[in-house]
């Protein structure tokens, strides 16, 4: 019985001490990506980041800050994956296939972040950098999940129509017909 | 002595049991502060600007920034007011730091607002097309590409900002220094004339302003 009650402690010890630490390990090479994308539309969008904590129950006392912040999208489509199956000419006629507008990035200016306010309970500690940046990157996400109902793309995709049309113009091909993919 | 024993695998059985239910998740932790969210608020659209750029190089890059400054901690505060009613000196303040590890993209590529009818110059199946220089458009630092590595002390928005504006002239720099201008003309001038070839001119001709 004596050595049972051993092993068990072994077991159980060896089962606490032994907890995997995963270290997070970002799969980004520094680089230089050549790129093509034609960029038609430029969005300025704002919004106001805010939080309580006071949802955790042994902590006494509560929290509040308020951030406001401004970021710039751009919008646009990427002419990489253009091929010859995507213009056809007759003539002076052509048809030309777009891919979709996408999101090129989402740019929100250090400076442009603002700390508007800001609460602290007398036995809780302010909220450190780490805490605030991880607000900003909540905020951020929610700036990016946005893009699909601020009709930044649809904006873009009518624009780069117009800029095309526009180039092709004085190259005598003034009968366009542009359409997405 | 059989029974005390038993109380003790026992007791080790539902400490084992308690441990797997919050290993696997069944149960949570109530001694787990719970994550702060933040509130759902709109994103408002403050400006809608038309543009024509052409973006043809994207460099990434990560670079470590540190902040020092000087600060009384609480304990200095406490020493100093004791200090000051028995006469002594005052303790001198701690050095306090904050180290950011920073990602950032810095963009570059043409911008073709400008161009116009005068820009094109038509001869056969040969087209001319004079574009500007090409220049680095943007230098992206997001609240995501930030890593607070280390923090001692009380740091400021407006601290912390100019330092991630620091670490974004870094970013700058170095993307300089790699010829992305360089590499940028040479990209936008192949991708102007792959789409110009595309469209049926023979021969595409690039020149910079």
């Amino acid at each position: 019985m004596k050595q049972f009650i051993v092993v068990l402690l072994m077991v159980t010890i060896g089962f606490s001490a032994c907890k995997e630490k995963r270290i997070p390990i970002e799969d980004q090479i520094l680089k230089i990506k050549e790129m093509s994308q034609l960029g038609t539309v430029e969005y300025t969008v704002t919004k106001v980041i805010s939080a309580s904590d006071n949802q955790t129950w042994f902590k006494v006392g509560d929290r509040k800050i308020l951030f406001s912040c401004e970021g710039t999208i751009k919008a646009g489509i990427d002419l990489s994956s253009l091929s010859a199956k995507d213009i056809q000419t007759d003539g002076d006629k052509v048809t030309l296939t777009l891919p979709h507008a996408k999101l090129i990035y989402l740019n929100i200016e250090p400076n442009s972040i603002k700390e508007v306010y800001s609460s602290v309970s007398i036995l809780r500690s302010s909220f450190d950098v780490e805490e605030k940046n991880g607000l900003l990157v909540q905020g951020q996400k929610n700036i990016e999940k946005s893009v699909d109902s601020i009709g930044i793309l649809q904006d873009a995709e009518k624009n780069a129509k117009h800029l095309i049309e526009a180039w092709l113009s004085p190259l005598n091909l003034s009968n366009i017909n542009i359409i997405y993919k | 002595m059989k029974s005390i024993l038993s109380k003790i695998v026992f007791a080790f059985i539902v400490v084992g049991v308690v441990y797997a239910l919050f290993k696997f998740n069944v149960i949570s932790n109530p001694f787990v502060s719970k994550p702060v969210v933040i509130d759902d608020t709109p994103v408002l659209v403050k400006e809608v600007k038309n543009i024509a750029e052409l973006f043809s190089v994207c460099f990434y890059d990560e670079v470590i920034v540190t902040a020092h400054k000087m600060e009384e901690s609480t304990t200095d505060k406490t020493t100093n007011v004791v200090g000051n009613l028995i006469g002594k000196k005052a303790k001198d303040s701690t050095q306090r730091e904050l180290v950011l590890i920073v990602k950032g993209r810095t963009y570059a590529g043409v911008d073709l607002a400008s161009l116009n009818d005068d820009s094109f110059a038509k001869k056969d199946s040969t087209i001319t097309i004079k574009i500007p220089q090409p220049k680095i458009i943007d230098v992206v630092v997001n609240p995501s590409d930030v890593t607070v590595f280390s923090e001692t002390g009380n740091w400021t928005n407006d601290e912390v900002s100019n330092l991630k504006m620091k670490a974004k002239d870094i970013i700058r720099e170095k993307a300089i220094k790699n010829a992305i201008i360089e590499k940028s003309k040479k990209k936008s001038v192949s991708t102007l004339e792959s789409l110009f070839t595309l469209i049926g001119k023979k021969k595409v001709i690039v020149d910079f302003q």
